[in-house]
């Protein structure tokens, strides 16, 4: 999340002061990322540290108005031109299955389809937003598709780890089960015991 | 009343040690107005689904209603009218006749069902204008891209007064951007009354359904609820 | 199915057709090539049909009136029964035979009384090179007689016999006998040979010519109640409605020929058919899915063969012409006659086009069954099921085999045509229908063969309707020359089972003979046929006085009633016959000769003699003489003769007040002769494209003997000198070198 980087785009723009700043963001990321004012001078504050923003000359101090300096723009310049660092985040739903994996007793294809549902619940959402689409906005629509995406990545992702699930267990995948087939392994009467608990 | 009802539907196929339960205890409905999508891996019995929904096989067992009447008291031939005037499918790919011209494919079930060529030719244009197609009318097939290709389908699908679309992996072949203008046509047959049905296993394009049901070896495992109550955050702030 | 459907469906197998340009093509040229052929056939049966003009100008030239000869009428005679202004023409003909270099000759030539080439005889005659004879000693002469003379024209020929010289001025030839050997002699040429021998020299007929503006109606009604005239008197329009065509019957034959290779052609149709409809699998499944049932599904495949043999049809058609106007130089051989421009028959065009549709249509038909049995789903997934086995239709045309079978085994014996084709019929098309299942039953033969032969056969057996159309369409192929064959040996196993007349017999007629015979004739016939028996078939006459008139009456007789088989009844009529043992003898009935010698007739055959008894009688016209006699049938197994012949002994004829009569009366003289042993079958060569026997005999079949005679007479020819230059070719293709056309030419010109 970068929020100073943002920030440093909108003063580069123009100079602006902090109140002004945090409204130009959440409009701009359609309140998504909703941001506190002291967040936003907090990150100025910094800004102005590194020496990428500078205090503006202004009539009134009553707003205290900032600028963006050379170094400043030379960084942004920066900023735009390389992709960003993404090293992996700590996810909440990645760390959920890892353990629900392990955990004795529990089924983790019951909380794989759990979170299917969701996340295509919140596909349906972003989904809707996209039906009257504003044409002239493209930001919004990258922003829009961005959530999309994501999400989809994630419903394919659980489709994954419930193949790779079913095929531990010795099972068919792809295919529907003929009545009667034994399932192999000791794991799997196990696995398969270990659902019906859940379920009821 | 339902559009589409599927009532404790089981699909057999084989027979003995063969056997095989393609559907079992199937049941869920879709209203005028609703798109609703199946999603599920393969061989789960999403086609299978949609094949019992159009009639095109009948059901081991439960009832299959299509405007409350059900199906299996109609004979092949009733079927086969219902499929002219009420009911539409829309495949992943080659779903035109190449000799036809796409106003002559959509035309074709009204032109089937009887109807003068003059009205049928009508019709057909308006569908297609629904469509965007309208200017494509006399090309053949296979000088359509893809997504014109789908569109005509579409259209196909919806001629006359044809309200229940049954789409199997209709983006299936497609890239991203015409498959979403895909389905905004789809989205676009529900508001204006018509009941879907689509089955996909690509979650971005069942995300425009109403509702999402999920199969799992020929049951259904999971739906997604419809939200209830205020809109979401999101959406409030997304309106300014 | 209603219009709009109809429509959409046949657009889609229409266009469908059209993508896929090879397989359709295959499948019109299987239709147009047997349709070509049937259309070329119609065009050359019309063309060389005769029309009743044609036949009319044939032995009335461009006359009004057509009277018959009657006995004592000459032309002055009837020109004064003509009202003024009418023109009478003479038409006499005589017969006579040479040698030439060896060669055995005969001679037809006629005269008429004016140039021919004029009205009235202006179409009797077409010249072809040179010109009509215009006076006594000239004559033109057919081709035929020209090559048998060795003579030209320009060259003179002399016949003693005859009493006849003349000299080729042209070459001409009657259109219906374009290879007759014919000369027509200018007027007066015969006169020497009428006054010489009168009875040498026959009257055809007298031609009329009217004067324009008369009544024909008129004059004919007024000629007819005419009692001299007991000839008869014929109007053109008379004539006309007499006239012969068996066009139709030779066309309807062509259509039921052209089925059969239908048949065969359109299996081969049919396979290219089913690859189409397996090619269009995802078109009829997408037709499913859009709400098209069953039928709508045959109804697109079976459209395409509706289309595709239309096609057909109509190339075959274009085909046909071309080909019945290549084939028209060729006709006048082929016709026997000379044949006038080419006519297209409306008729039969129209129903090959609509056979081709139908063929077409057939062959989808089976493609289109598989294909509407097929679910949508199976044809949306191109999935197709396993083939069906062979079924219902298999077995029943099983089942038409042994019907078919005990029909022609029924049929043999008792030599009814109709019901031997029938069962032919029924028996080859049940084997053809049948054919998949016996292919299937070849599969039960797999196990025992290695194992390349044992893949292959059950491969083959599996898909047993497809090889077996393959077979059939094989089969088919081989049918027609084999069939053709078998009618033709049939043909000639009849004859030989039912001859006219036994192995060692010959009938004899002279032709053109005087009535006392020529005694060295006989001899000469006795010395070629060694210890054989010669007999003749003298007729019985009896001599009345009506009035101031005293007559010779031939006697016949009336044999035994019999069924026509048709809820008729018909009977032999046949001369009555003075013969002694040595005819009894010659026909094989010496077992007769004691009831002969007591008296009664002898009659031939089972048929001949009902009862113990027949009528003698003096003909039709019961003019007063009937007599009932006692008559015996002589048992003569192994041939019928060509009359039947009823014999009475010289010594009751005498009794009965019965005479030898003059062989002038009605027929030539008549001899049979009997050898010790059986004669030789060969074909007379004279004997081709002539329908009156050569004055030399019937042989065995009826079929005549070359008899070679030593030089009774010499024909003399001499060349002239300084004759015009004129072309030494002799066409058989006659039409080419026509100068005149005759009357009965519709006028269109020659090809």
């Amino acid at each position: 999340m970068s929020v100073p980087m943002s920030l440093l785009a909108l003063l580069d723009e123009g100079p602006n002061f902090g109140l002004r700043l945090k409204q130009e963001f959440e409009w701009r990321t359609g309140g998504i990322w909703p941001l506190n004012v002291g967040q936003v001078y907090t990150s100025l504050d910094r800004l102005e540290r590194e020496g990428l923003v500078r205090p503006a000359d202004s009539g009134e101090e009553r707003q205290r108005v900032y600028e963006i300096t050379p170094a400043g723009q030379e960084r942004l310049a920066a900023w735009f031109e390389r992709p960003v660092d993404r090293s992996p985040g700590r996810d909440q739903l990645v760390l959920k299955l890892v353990m629900a994996v392990r955990h004795p007793g529990l089924d983790p294809s019951g909380v794989i389809q759990a979170e299917r549902r969701g996340a295509v619940e919140v596909l349906q959402e972003y989904t809707r937003l996209k039906r009257d689409p504003l044409e002239d906005d493209l930001g919004w629509a990258f922003l829009v598709d961005s959530l999309i995406f994501q999400a989809e990545a994630r419903v394919r992702w659980l489709d994954a780890c419930e193949a790779r699930l079913v095929k531990a267990r010795g099972g068919r995948t792809g295919g529907p089960r003929a009545g009667g087939e034994p399932t192999s392994g000791d794991r799997g009467a196990e696995a398969d015991d270990a659902r019906e608990e859940a379920v009821r | 009343m339902t559009t589409l009802e599927l009532a404790r539907v089981t699909k057999r196929f084989g027979s003995g040690h063969l056997e095989v339960d393609a559907l079992t205890d199937v049941s869920m409905g879709v209203q005028p107005g609703e798109l609703v999508a199946v999603m599920g891996p393969s061989g789960s019995g999403k086609t299978t689904l949609l094949s019992l929904a159009g009639g095109l096989d009948t059901a081991s067992e439960g009832t299959v209603r299509v405007e409350g009447v059900d199906l299996s008291s109609l004979g092949a031939r009733e079927l086969a009218r219902l499929r002219r005037r009420r009911i539409g499918y829309v495949f992943q790919q080659l779903n035109l006749i190449e000799g036809l011209t796409a106003g002559e494919n959509v035309s074709l079930p009204l032109e089937l069902d009887g109807v003068v060529t003059r009205s049928a030719r009508g019709a057909a244009l308006e569908a297609l204008a629904l469509m965007e197609m309208a200017e494509l009318v006399d090309r053949f097939p296979e000088e359509l891209s893809g997504g014109e290709q789908q569109r005509v389908a579409i259209a196909r699908a919806v001629v006359g007064e044809r309200i229940l679309l049954l789409a199997d992996e209709p983006t299936g072949a497609l890239d991203s951007v015409t498959g979403e203008s895909v389905l905004r046509l789809l989205r676009g047959h529900c508001d204006r009354g018509g009941a879907g049905v689509l089955v996909t296993h690509d979650a971005r394009f069942a995300a425009w359904a109403d509702r999402v049901v999920f199969l799992r070896d020929g049951r259904i495992a999971d739906e997604t609820r419809a939200p209830e109550g205020p809109e979401s955050l999101l959406a409030q702030t997304a309106r300014r | 199915m209603s219009v709009s459907p109809l429509r959409a469906v046949a657009r889609v197998a229409w266009r469908q057709a059209w993508r896929a340009r090879a397989r359709s093509t295959l499948v019109v040229t299987m239709v147009a090539l047997p349709i070509g052929g049937l259309c070329t056939a119609a065009v050359a049966i019309r063309t060389a049909a005769e029309t009743p003009e044609q036949r009319v100008a044939a032995y009335m030239g461009s006359a009004d009136l057509l009277v018959y000869p009657s006995k004592g009428v000459g032309v002055s005679d009837l020109k004064a029964m003509l009202p003024s202004g009418s023109a009478v023409a003479e038409w006499r003909s005589t017969y006579t035979e040479t040698t030439v270099g060896g060669s055995y000759v005969q001679l037809f030539l006629a005269e008429l009384s004016i140039p021919a080439g004029q009205p009235p005889g202006r179409g009797l005659f077409a010249l072809l090179d040179g010109r009509f004879p215009s006076a006594a000693g000239e004559a033109a002469a057919s081709p035929t007689l020209l090559d048998a003379l060795q003579a030209e024209i320009g060259d003179s020929v002399s016949l003693q016999d005859a009493d006849v010289t003349f000299r080729v001025v042209g070459t001409a030839v009657q259109p219906n006998e374009p290879t007759f050997p014919h000369a027509i002699l200018g007027p007066g040429s015969l006169d020497t040979l009428a006054s010489a021998r009168p009875r040498m020299v026959n009257t055809e007929s007298f031609l009329v010519d009217l004067a324009p503006g008369t009544s024909v109606e008129a004059v004919w009604q007024s000629l007819v109640n005419t009692p001299e005239l007991q000839g008869g008197v014929s109007t053109r329009a008379m004539e006309m409605t007499m006239s012969f065509d068996n066009s139709e019957g030779a066309t309807g034959w062509s259509f039921a020929v052209t089925s059969l290779l239908l048949l065969a052609t359109g299996m081969i149709a049919a396979a290219a058919f089913a690859v189409g409809a397996r090619r269009q699998l995802r078109t009829l499944g997408l037709l499913g899915a859009a709400g098209g049932e069953p039928r709508h599904v045959r109804a697109t495949v079976v459209m395409g063969g509706v289309a595709l043999g239309f096609v057909g049809g109509l190339a075959g058609v274009a085909l046909g012409v071309a080909g019945g106007i290549a084939i028209h130089p060729h006709l006048d051989w082929l016709a026997g006659r000379i044949v006038g421009p080419v006519r297209i028959p409306v008729l039969p065009l129209v129903g090959a086009v609509a056979l081709g549709t139908l063929a077409g249509a057939f062959a989808a038909l089976g493609p289109a069954r598989s294909a509407g049995r097929l679910t949508t789903t199976q044809a949306l997934a191109g999935r197709l099921p396993t083939p069906r086995r062979p079924g219902r239709i298999a077995a029943v045309g099983m089942v038409a085999v042994g019907i078919g079978a005990a029909i022609t085994a029924l049929a043999t014996p008792a030599h009814s045509d109709p019901w031997l084709v029938l069962g032919l019929g029924i028996m080859t098309a049940g084997f053809l229908v049948a054919i998949p299942l016996l292919v299937t039953w070849t599969g039960l033969l797999a196990g025992r063969l290695p194992t390349v032969a044992r893949l292959s056969t059950r491969d083959i057996a599996r898909h047993g309707r497809r090889t077996g159309a393959a077979i059939a369409a094989a089969v088919i192929a081989l049918a027609v020359p084999v069939g053709v064959s078998a009618i033709t040996l049939s043909q000639e196993a009849l004859d030989r089972r039912s001859p006219q007349l036994a192995d060692d017999q010959l009938m004899i007629e002279l032709i053109g003979r005087d009535a006392e015979a020529d005694p060295s004739l006989l001899a000469e016939f006795k010395r070629s046929f060694r210890g054989s028996v010669v007999a003749p078939l003298t007729p019985v006459a009896i001599t009345m006085t009506r009035g101031d008139r005293t007559r010779a009456h031939q006697l016949w007789v009336q044999g035994p009633e019999q069924d026509d088989g048709q809820g008729g009844t018909w009977f032999i009529t046949a001369p009555l016959r003075i013969g002694g043992a040595d005819l009894l003898r010659a026909l094989h009935a010496e077992r007769a000769v004691p009831a002969l010698e007591q008296g009664k007739i002898v009659g031939f055959g089972p048929d001949s003699v009902a009862g113990s008894s027949v009528d003698v009688s003096t003909g039709f016209a019961q003019q007063g003489f009937r007599m009932t006699l006692s008559a015996v049938a002589a048992d003569v197994p192994r041939y019928e003769l060509a009359t039947s012949v009823y014999v009475v002994s010289p010594a009751r004829a005498e009794e009965l007040g019965f005479s030898a009569a003059d062989w002038d009366l009605q027929e030539y003289p008549r001899y049979v002769l009997r050898a010790d042993a059986p004669l030789d079958d060969r074909a007379d060569p004279a004997g081709e494209g002539h329908r009156r026997p050569s004055a030399g005999a019937l042989g065995p079949g009826g079929r005549g003997l070359p008899v070679r005679r030593r030089g009774s007479s010499i024909a003399r020819v001499e060349r002239r000198r300084g004759a015009r230059p004129s072309d030494r070719r002799r066409d058989r293709g006659a039409h080419r070198r026509r100068v005149e056309a005759g009357p009965g030419d519709p006028g269109r010109g020659w090809w």
